[in-house]
């Protein structure tokens, strides 16, 4: 149980890294002035084909429901997709320092879905509540400082 | 003027609340898909889905913004790797182990990281909203990680 939720902190905090570190490239290229949307077709692209190598083998595996999975992930996938285009049209209309903030409460948009749809599968505690308000005002705090 | 950037940031503000509704779902949905699918398949999966989408999207409203130079495809390819081949496989990793809304708040934190690179490559300076982000960003994870799902 213990090496599991270490195991959980491990991979969440990898993925925050990966995230930053994809985060700096992105400025560098961007800073060519290329469109952002363009840029995230040719990452999905080549993420898509690593990824790919990546899950080779994974479909022998699979447990039970896979149908059900895979349109689960299909969705997912186009929430997220839904959430980048989102993102970069209000970036049109609005500027950042408005924009990355409020796209920035994810977080707390995930608890919230989790805890209508999903209360048996995890329970919140109103410490975990309070520490996702302070790393969403953060994180606020952080994106519209890179801008003053 | 002033009217017409107001008229324009409302618009701006529903599309960045819709960008957290789509990234928030999405999460929540691919943890129902992990409960029944390896992370690796189900990120492949989604990342496809999400390359399908925005590709409409581009062919639809911007056909041009798709003429990159080499260079700059060889960069995006990178952030490929790291944003979407390990990010969100570690994201669904993450997920599955400590569920949705916990992953979500630590995988929040990335922008801490873009920060400290900025700082030790680029040689950025640190200003007060940063320091104070940093200290709330620091406090909300030690408040989610000393209490166990």
């Amino acid at each position: 149980m213990r090496q599991n939720l270490l195991l959980g902190y491990a991979f969440n905090i990898a993925a925050a890294l990966a995230w930053g570190a994809a985060a700096i490239v992105i400025r560098k290229a961007l800073s060519e002035g290329v469109s952002p949307l363009g840029g995230a077709v040719v990452s999905l692209f080549f993420g898509g084909i690593v990824l790919g190598l990546m899950s080779l083998g994974q479909y022998r595996r699979r447990t039970h429901r896979v149908g059900w999975a895979i349109t689960l992930f299909l969705i997912s996938g186009l929430a997220s997709g839904l959430g980048v285009t989102a993102y970069f049209f209000a970036l049109g209309l609005a500027p950042v320092t408005v924009v990355a903030p409020v796209s920035n409460t994810s977080p707390l948009v995930t608890m919230v879905i989790s805890q209508v749809f999903l209360r048996h599968l995890e329970r919140l505690t109103p410490r975990v509540w309070l520490g996702g308000l302070l790393v969403v005002a953060g994180v606020a705090l952080i994106s519209v400082g890179q801008y003053l | 003027m002033a009217g017409i950037c107001y008229h324009r940031r409302v618009p701006g503000i529903a599309l960045s609340l819709l960008a957290a509704v789509g990234w928030g779902g999405g999460r929540v949905i691919a943890w129902l898909g992990l409960q029944y699918l390896a992370p690796a398949l189900g990120t492949f999966v989604s990342v496809l889905s999400s390359l399908g989408a925005l590709s409409l999207v581009v062919t639809f409203f911007q056909p041009e913004a798709l003429n990159l130079s080499w260079t700059i495809a060889l960069w995006f390819a990178l952030v490929g790797v790291l944003n979407f081949a390990l990010g969100r496989f570690f994201s669904f990793q993450g997920i599955k182990h400590l569920g949705a809304s916990r992953a979500s708040i630590i995988q929040a934190t990335n922008p801490l990281f873009a920060v400290a690179l900025a700082i030790v490559l680029l040689g950025e300076i640190i200003t007060w909203p940063i320091a104070l982000g940093t200290a709330a960003i620091v406090g909300g994870l030690i408040l989610v990680v000393s209490e166990a799902p």
